[in-house]
């Protein structure tokens, strides 16, 4: 069986950028956070630096790389986190697709970083609450998430842009 | 760094910003009223009283007679036969869900409402 598969020049630059995020997402993994679950999602950077720069379905290529090989890495692959691992990159895919057009000029990277987080970490919350903790107490974190979600989604796109701005002076 | 928000930005942040208070308003719970106090002695059934009428109780356990007094929808141990009095020095107790409890002399009052409280999450 002879078969050719081509790679691309897009094949190769979603590769690249997806190892890039998912060595910081195992870098991330390894600083401590206060509560459980709740981490600055950094290789969110990546995804979003790919969004505006290739668009959502670059982006969606990335995230969804790293969620999977990031978890086989980490072997959590198939366990609870990666359930709520992969709704919450799915959820904030959704958002960023959602907000897509509005990106050229209503919304920059701040908004779609601080929309995208809030619904992952949400999403998150929804997930555990329907499959691991079906008690209504756990909805009590929302607020706490809530104001988690919009720090970090901050704290990411002012990362991003920073970046974004520099790569743009010398590309 | 240049950090420029756009219109839509400030939108997002300041609506989910406004989420915040919103979510704590709508999941925070609130514990019913006090409507009785249970007191158990000794693993036998609990006396249900109504906590609207003040009333001075006067309990028989295995160390001797304890008082228990509601007043103005409040409970307390007036008066305990047990050497550390740690029942008597709680005071007044006035939310759903608490307890007191004499331990050395095996009574508990307990509070009661219609509506279940819950007071902690942890992992």
């Amino acid at each position: 069986m002879n078969q050719h598969i081509e790679i691309t020049e897009e094949d190769r630059r979603i590769a690249s950028f997806a190892a890039l995020a998912i060595a910081i997402h195992v870098l991330e993994s390894s600083f401590p956070s206060p509560v459980p679950g709740v981490k600055p999602g950094l290789a969110n950077i990546i995804t979003l630096l790919v969004l505006f720069r290739y668009g959502w379905r670059f982006a969606a290529w990335v995230s969804l790389l790293r969620v999977v090989a990031g978890s086989l890495l980490l072997g959590t692959f198939m366990t609870p986190t990666f359930l709520l691992s992969l709704s919450g990159a799915l959820a904030s895919l959704l958002s960023m697709l959602i907000l897509l057009p509005f990106s050229r000029h209503w919304v920059g990277m701040t908004g779609v970083s601080v929309l995208a987080s809030v619904c992952h970490i949400m999403a998150q919350l929804l997930v555990a609450w329907w499959l691991f903790i079906p008690h209504s107490g756990i909805l009590l974190l929302t607020p706490v998430l809530i104001t988690a979600g919009i720090f970090f989604g901050l704290f990411n796109a002012i990362i991003a842009t920073s970046i974004e701005q520099r790569l743009a002076r010398t590309v | 760094m240049k950090f420029k928000l756009r219109a839509g930005d400030w939108i997002i942040l300041v609506g989910c910003l406004c989420l915040v208070p919103l979510s704590w308003s709508l999941t925070s719970q609130h514990p019913g009223e006090p409507t009785a106090i249970a007191i158990t002695v000794e693993d036998s059934t609990p006396l249900v009283y109504p906590i609207n009428s003040n009333r001075e109780i006067n309990v028989s356990s295995k160390l001797g007679d304890s008082i228990i007094e509601i007043k103005d929808s409040r409970v307390r141990f007036l008066r305990s036969p047990c050497h550390g009095k740690i029942c008597m020095l709680s005071g007044w107790h006035q939310f759903s869900g608490d307890q007191i409890a004499c331990l050395p002399n095996r009574v508990s009052v307990s509070l009661l409402s219609e509506q279940e409280r819950f007071d902690g999450i942890n992992f």
